[in-house]
C-alpha cells in the first residue's frame, strides 16, 4: 500500500518520571495505519497498548516524557504541534473511547446533553438542532427510544447501553481515526458482538481508521485487518491477521497463539506464558523478553533487529521462529 | 424525592430526642444556683428556697425533666430568667440578627474561597496555588475575636473606613418593618436604600471576621475536590472528544467539584453560627449568640436549654436544605432511595 498513513509513528518513546525513578514504558514503538484500516493492539496487561493510545492523543500527565522520531497524525507532527492545536485535532481527527464506559461519562449531565457538547464543539450548530443530531445519534447506536433516553443520566444505564453512548460520542465529531481501548472488556458475549460490531459498521461507512486495544484474540482476529503485538513496550511483531494467527515468529507472538485454545479466550486468563514482564523501572536488556523466552542465546544480547518479512510483517527478533521450523 | 426528604427528616428524629437529655443533664449539673441568683443579693435563705419552689427547681429532676418535655412538645421552651421573656419568643427574635450575620459571612467564605480554590487546581504548584495555601493557613490560624478587633481597629479607628462597631444599624436609622429579619432585605423591601446601605455595613467587618474563619475548609476542599474531578476518567474522555478547554473546566469539571462542596455547605454554616458567640460580643450584635453567653454566665436553665435544642433543630434543618440542595445538582441522589 502506498497510501499516505492517517497515522505514522516512528520510535516512539515514553519515560514516567515516579518516584521510585523512571518507568521505562515504551520503547522504540512504530506503526503506520492507512485509511480504513483496523489494527489490532494486543498484549498482557501492563504492556504498554493504553499508553500508546494515550500518547498518540497527548493525554498522559505531566510526568510523561515522550519522544518520537515521527509522530504524524492526519498530517499535524503531533511532536511539535502546541496544546490547542493538538485540543483541534482530538474529536475531529482522532478520537477515544474508553473501558469503563460509565465511568467515562459525566455523571451528572444527561447523555443526549453530553452529546450536544460534542457536536457543538466541533460543528456550529443551533441549540434545537443539536437537540435533534444528538437524538439521530442515539438512535444510530440502537439505543431504544432516544427521545426519551436523551435525558438519561450514565448511571440509570447499564455497561453495555453506556459504551453505545461512548460510541455516539466519538462518532458524533466525525473522526478518522478511533482508538478503542478494550471497548467490550466487562460486557457479556452478546453485548460484545453487539458492541464491536456498531463500531465496525460505522467506521467502514466512514472509512475511519480504528485501533483496537484488546485481551481477547479470538474477539480481535474477527475484527482485525492488521496486529500489533506488544510486550514490555515494545511492539515485537506486527503483520496481518493471517501473519499473525497463522505465521506468528516471534517466540512470544508463538507463545500467546499456542496458549490460545480455539473459542473465546482471553489473554488475561491464559498464565500460560511463563514469566512475568520485566520491571520497567530497572535498566532493561535489549530484548524485553529474554528471561521468559524458550529461544533465547547469547546473541539476543545484542541491540534488536527489526526484520521484515515481507511488505506487511514485522518481527523485533534475533531468532524468529521459521514457517519450516 | 419527598420520601426521601420525610426519610431524612425522620431519621433526625432519635438525635433530636438524645439532644434534648443530654442539655437537661448538662444545664442542670452546671454550677451555680439560679435561685440564689433571682432570690437577689439580701435573699434569706427562706427567700432562696421559695424561690426555688416557685421556679419548680425543688422537684426531683426526672420530674422536672417530664415537665420540661411536656412544655417543649407545645412549643413552650420555658422562661428565661434573665429576661423574664419566654425564651422562645427570645430566641425568635434574635435568630434574625445571627442569621443574617451568618449567611453573610459564607457567602463571603464563598465568594472568596472557591475560586481561590479552583484557581489553585487548574494550576497546582504555581504561586496562585502558594498564596491559596498561605491565605488560607493564616486566616486560620489567629482566633476571630482577634481578626475581629485587628479589622476594627484598622478599618473603623484608623481609616474610619467602617461605621461604628456596635450593632445591626447606627441609631440614626429606622428599624426596617420585619419582612425577613434581614435588616438589609427588610430594607430594599421598604424601599430604603440608604437604610439597607447602612445595615450593609454594619455587617461588613462582622462577616469578615467570621467569614475567614471558613475560608480554609471552603478552599481546600474545593481545591481537593477539583483536582480529584480533573484526574478522573469522563474528563479524559472530555479532552479526547476534543471539546473547549473552557467546557471542560467549568460544565464537567467545576461543576462535578461542587457536590462536595455543597455538602459541607451545612456544616460550615453550622460551625459559622457556634463561632458567632465571640463575633457578636466584639460587635454588640443581638443575636443569638450574645443570648447564649448571658444565659451560661447566669445559669439560665430555660435559655441555655432553649438554645441548645433550637441550635440542633436548626442543624437538622441546615442538612435537610443541603440534601435538597444535592438533590438539585446531582441527579444520582434524586433516585436514590
Ligand atoms: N502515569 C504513569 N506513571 C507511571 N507508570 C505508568 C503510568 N501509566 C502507565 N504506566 C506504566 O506503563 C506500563 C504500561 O501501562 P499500560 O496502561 O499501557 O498497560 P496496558 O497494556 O494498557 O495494560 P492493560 O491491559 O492492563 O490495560 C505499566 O507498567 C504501567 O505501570
Ligand atoms: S531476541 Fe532472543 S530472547 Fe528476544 S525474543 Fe528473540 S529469541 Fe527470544
Ligand atoms: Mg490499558
Amino acid at each position: 500500500m502506498t497510501q499516505v498513513p492517517i497515522l505514522d509513528i516512528r520510535n516512539l518513546k515514553v519515560d514516567f518520571a515516579t518516584r521510585d525513578g523512571m518507568v521505562h514504558a515504551l520503547e522504540s514503538v512504530s506503526f503506520q495505519l492507512v485509511r480504513g484500516e483496523t489494527m489490532g493492539l494486543v498484549g498482557e496487561s501492563g504492556s504498554g497498548k493504553s499508553v500508546s493510545a494515550y500518547a498518540v492523543m497527548r493525554l498522559l500527565g505531566s510526568s510523561a516524557h515522550v519522544t518520537a522520531d515521527r509522530m504524524v497524525c492526519g498530517g499535524v507532527d503531533l511532536r511539535s504541534a502546541s496544546d490547542a492545536e493538538v485540543a483541534s485535532l482530538r474529536g475531529k481527527r482522532m478520537t477515544m473511547i474508553f473501558q469503563n464506559a460509565r465511568a467515562a461519562l459525566n455523571p451528572i449531565r444527561s447523555i443526549g446533553d453530553q452529546i450536544v457538547d460534542v457536536l457543538r464543539a466541533h460543528r456550529a450548530m443551533p441549540k434545537r438542532e443539536a437537540h435533534e443530531a444528538a437524538i439521530m445519534a442515539l438512535a444510530e447506536v440502537r439505543i431504544p427510544d432516544p427521545k426519551r433516553r436523551y435525558h438519561a443520566y450514565p448511571f440509570e444505564l447499564s455497561g453495555g447501553m453506556c459504551q453505545r453512548v461512548m460510541i455516539a460520542l466519538a462518532f458524533a465529531s466525525e473522526p478518522e481515526l478511533l482508538i478503542a481501548d478494550e471497548p467490550t472488556t466487562g460486557l457479556d458475549v452478546t453485548t460484545q458482538a453487539v458492541i464491536m460490531d456498531l463500531i465496525r459498521e460505522k467506521s467502514s461507512q466512514r472509512q475511519m481508521s480504528t485501533i483496537l486495544i484488546t485481551h481477547d484474540l479470538t474477539l480481535a482476529a474477527e475484527y482485525c485487518d492488521r496486529f500489533a503485538v506488544m510486550h514490555a513496550g515494545h511492539i515485537v511483531e506486527q503483520g496481518t491477521t493471517t501473519d499473525i494467527f497463522q505465521r506468528a515468529t516471534h517466540p512470544y507472538t508463538g507463545l500467546l497463539m499456542q496458549a490460545t485454545p480455539h473459542g473465546a479466550t482471553t489473554l488475561s486468563e491464559l498464565a500460560a506464558i511463563p514469566g512475568s514482564l520485566p520491571d520497567l523501572r530497572r535498566e532493561l536488556p535489549p530484548c524485553r523478553f529474554v528471561h521468559r523466552c524458550p529461544q533465547s542465546t547469547p546473541a539476543c544480547a545484542a541491540p534488536l533487529p527489526r526484520v521484515k518479512l515481507d511488505a506487511s510483517h514485522e518481527v523485533a527478533c534475533h531468532m524468529p521462529w521459521r514457517e519450516s521450523e | 424525592m419527598i420520601k426521601l426528604i420525610a426519610k431524612r427528616f425522620l431519621s433526625a428524629v432519635p438525635s433530636l430526642i438524645g439532644v434534648i437529655i443530654v442539655t437537661f443533664v448538662i444545664s442542670h449539673t452546671l454550677p451555680g444556683d439560679p435561685a440564689a441568683y433571682f432570690a437577689g443579693p439580701s435573699a434569706t435563705a427562706e427567700s432562696i428556697a421559695e424561690t426555688k419552689a416557685r421556679l419548680g427547681l425543688d422537684q426531683p429532676l426526672p420530674a422536672q425533666f417530664v415537665t420540661y418535655v411536656g412544655d417543649l412538645v407545645q412549643g413552650d421552651l420555658g422562661r428565661s430568667f434573665n429576661s423574664g421573656q419566654p425564651v422562645l419568643t427570645d430566641l425568635v427574635r434574635r435568630l434574625p440578627a445571627s442569621f443574617e450575620l451568618t449567611l453573610y459571612a459564607l457567602l463571603f467564605a464563598i465568594v472568596v474561597a472557591v475560586p481561590l480554590g479552583l484557581w489553585a487546581a487548574v494550576n497546582p504548584g504555581s504561586w496562585i496555588d502558594h498564596l491559596c495555601r498561605g491565605t488560607v493557613t493564616a486566616a486560620a490560624a489567629f482566633p476571630s475575636f482577634f481578626t475581629a478587633l485587628v479589622l476594627i481597629f484598622v478599618f473603623y479607628y484608623k481609616l474610619g473606613w467602617a461605621p461604628s462597631p456596635i450593632g445591626r444599624l447606627a441609631i440614626y436609622f429606622p428599624v426596617p418593618p420585619t419582612v425577613t429579619g434581614f435588616f438589609t432585605i427588610d430594607a430594599l423591601i421598604a424601599g430604603d436604600v440608604g437604610t439597607a446601605r447602612a445595615a450593609l455595613g454594619q455587617l461588613v467587618l462582622p462577616a469578615i471576621s467570621l467569614g475567614l474563619f471558613a475560608l480554609a475548609p471552603l478552599a481546600r476542599m474545593t481545591r481537593a475536590s477539583m483536582i480529584g474531578v480533573l484526574g478522573s476518567e469522563f474528563i479524559t474522555t472530555a479532552r479526547a472528544e476534543g471539546l473547549p478547554r473552557r467546557k471542560i473546566l467549568w460544565t464537567y469539571g467545576f461543576r462535578n467539584a461542587l457536590l462536595p462542596v455543597v455538602n459541607i455547605l451545612g456544616m460550615i454554616f453550622s460551625f459559622l453560627l457556634g463561632a458567632n458567640v465571640l463575633i457578636e460580643q466584639v460587635f454588640g450584635w443581638p443575636g443569638i449568640g450574645t443570648y447564649a453567653v448571658e444565659a451560661v454566665l447566669t445559669s439560665d436553665y430555660a435559655a441555655i436549654q432553649g438554645f441548645v435544642v433550637m441550635m440542633a433543630v436548626l442543624y437538622i434543618l441546615l442538612n435537610l436544605g443541603v440534601d435538597i440542595l444535592n438533590m438539585i445538582v446531582d441527579p444520582r441522589v434524586r433516585y436514590d432511595d
